[in-house]
């Protein structure tokens, strides 16, 4: 797989902003996020660049570089497995005990960890045009709602905060991109952080920055906004999809990781089964 | 094997379907109210009933509890239907709950994801449980009708959805007016605004008033362009702010300029800064002044008169 044609790197960027990402950059730099989410994109951009130019990928056969791998992997599977659980179960089938939500998650899993990279990336080619028209949706669903004094006015948050909340959106959003090692081109990265920067700035023209209007899945309280002709409603249901899409490719990629990283199947199959089982409590 | 592991996949991907809502057994929420009561909090849902003949007759049903959380809890227990919130399109608040404070209403009602946050807030004057009492029609439909298509009341309205609400309520540097609603000749209307200092309610604006607001409101639309084109409506020198209004009619100008004059002394002297007077001289200056108990601030009016 060339790196140009890897379409699962369009997906990455927004893994942590279905939850908590949004919120913690506008707690901090309140009505100058979006300064700061335009400086973020750079600095991810950077942190992808000194990672890819760097010989991190020399490690991998160490046993350290091996243990970090597993690490990071198995931290990417419970946070995308948590977070997915977690969603389905406040907005969804919100009477549906957890482990019941995880039992058809896990046996999908099982079959995904016997793919490879390149039928995932198929995958996630065709879901391409999918995500295309949820965000243009969105956008067109919101346009109507925008009160531009909520950003006004500019720069009223000190530049260590703007610097600090740029830091936690680059970390954000170039963290998913590791799970891809160097195979993924700056140019979907781009625009899968462009993506997210304008639902940001979304997030900020039509909710405002008070922590209340924060503290509760902003994401899903925006497009609750969004109703079309007056009698079209709950459509955040299927819209939140655009941003729910991305964390299953997130789970989907850290599963064949992992499975990757153990040699033998059982020993997989038992460490899988006890992250599955964390992440009903987390 | 092979069948047991299909039955076992149906088990699992059939599941969607366990908690269908067919719309005949569900109550649809048109309309909620929310009151303040000694004991606590007291919660009406104003609902649709598909299923029933009379249809155009509105279901009304209200319960009471020591929390919201668990009022709401108790009315949808009480009712033999389901109730769908998302459809929910007025929602009225009550004199008592607005002069008590409406901080933690507004808050639980945005952080229920069952309810979408694009209905209009409304303000009930008088008594609330007079105003759902035998109704005929929907109040709820009503009042969404008169603020959607009626021009007329446009003077005496604001359309404001519960986002917008929610943000003033909670911003410093301005306070919020909310739509007033009373039961005349059996039918649900829009009577005026109400203006709020903080989350309490303050006073009632009368029929000039509202109108003076709204026109101040879309003069100071024009704020930021007036800045920009060095004529500042608004500028603010040693601690006193000077509103220049342009006004293009000559003959009124000088009645209006009183009308002016006494509505804004009438809003210092309430401490409600509806017009959001303390945020624009911070978008201006960069100078918090702060809540208005602490600082005094005078206030100036300088009519222009323009040529018509």
């Amino acid at each position: 797989m060339k790196d140009k044609n890897c379409y699962l790197a369009l997906y990455l960027g927004s893994t942590f902003f279905l939850s908590t990402g949004y919120s913690t950059v506008l707690r901090i730099s309140s009505k100058d996020s979006w300064v700061s989410m335009i400086l973020g994109i750079l600095i991810g951009f950077l942190i992808l660049f000194l990672v890819k130019k760097s010989k991190v990928g020399t490690f991998e056969h160490s046993w350290i570089g091996r243990f970090f791998q597993i690490c990071f992997h198995s931290f990417m599977f419970l946070y995308s497995l948590s977070l997915i659980l977690h969603f389905i179960g406040t907005f969804f089938l919100i009477q549906t005990p957890r482990a019941f939500l995880l039992l058809p998650l896990a046996l999908l899993l099982i079959r995904i960890s016997k793919l490879h990279y390149g039928t995932l990336n198929s995958l996630a080619k065709v879901c391409i045009p999918i995500l295309l028209v949820l965000y243009l949706l969105i956008f067109i669903g919101l346009i109507s709602h925008v009160h531009v004094d909520y950003i006004l006015p500019v720069f009223t948050s000190s530049f260590a905060d703007i610097f600090l909340s740029s830091i936690v959106f680059g970390i954000y959003l170039s963290i998913p991109y590791l799970l891809l090692e160097k195979h993924y081109s700056f140019k979907s990265y781009f625009i899968s952080s462009t993506l997210v920067f304008i639902v940001g700035m979304f997030i900020i023209l039509v909710l405002g920055t008070n922590e209340y209007a924060l503290a509760y899945h902003p994401l899903y309280s925006l497009l609750q906004e969004i109703k079309v002709f007056n009698f079209m409603e709950n459509l955040e249901n299927i819209l939140s999809f655009a941003f729910l899409i991305p964390v299953f490719f997130t789970l989907f990629i850290s599963c064949v990781s992992l499975k990757k990283d153990f040699r033998n199947a059982h020993g997989f199959f038992v460490f899988f089964a006890f992250l599955s089982i964390v992440s009903i409590f987390l | 094997m092979k069948k047991g592991i299909i039955i076992l996949f149906c088990c699992f991907f059939f599941t969607g379907c366990y908690d269908y809502k067919e719309l005949n057994n569900n109550y649809v929420v048109l309309g909620i109210g929310i009151n303040k009561i000694e004991e606590g909090y007291q919660v009406l849902y104003e609902m649709v009933d598909s299923k029933e003949k009379e249809s155009d007759k509105p279901v009304i049903s209200s319960e009471t509890g020591d929390t919201l959380e668990s009022a709401f809890q108790r009315l949808n227990q009480s009712l033999r239907k389901e109730p769908t919130l998302s459809h929910v399109r007025v929602v009225f608040f009550g004199e008592e709950l607005a002069t008590w404070k409406m901080k933690e209403t507004i808050v639980y009602l945005f952080q229920n994801h069952r309810i979408h946050n694009t209905f209009y807030p409304t303000l009930i004057q008088g008594s609330f449980d007079e105003f759902f009492e035998q109704n005929s029609t929907y109040c709820s439909t009503s009042i969404q009708e008169q603020l959607d298509f009626n021009e007329q009341s446009s003077s005496l309205a604001t359309k404001q959805t519960f986002t917008s609400f929610f943000n003033t309520i909670l911003d410093t540097g301005i306070d919020a007016v909310i739509n007033v609603a009373q039961k005349k000749q059996g039918t649900c209307s829009l009577t005026g605004l109400a203006a709020f200092s903080s989350d309490q309610l303050s006073f009632y604006f009368s029929e000039q008033e509202s109108n003076l607001y709204q026109s101040f409101q879309s003069l100071s639309n024009s704020f930021l362009e007036s800045v920009l084109n060095q004529k500042p409506v608004l500028s603010y020198h040693d601690s006193t702010i000077d509103i220049t209004l342009d006004l293009k009619d000559d003959k009124d100008s000088d009645d209006l300029s009183k009308d002016y004059q006494h509505f804004l002394e009438k809003l210092q002297k309430k401490n409600c800064d509806v017009l959001g007077i303390r945020k624009k001289i911070y978008d201006l200056t960069r100078i918090d002044m702060g809540p208005f108990q602490e600082k005094s601030v005078h206030v100036s009016l300088d009519l222009e008169r323009g040529s018509s």
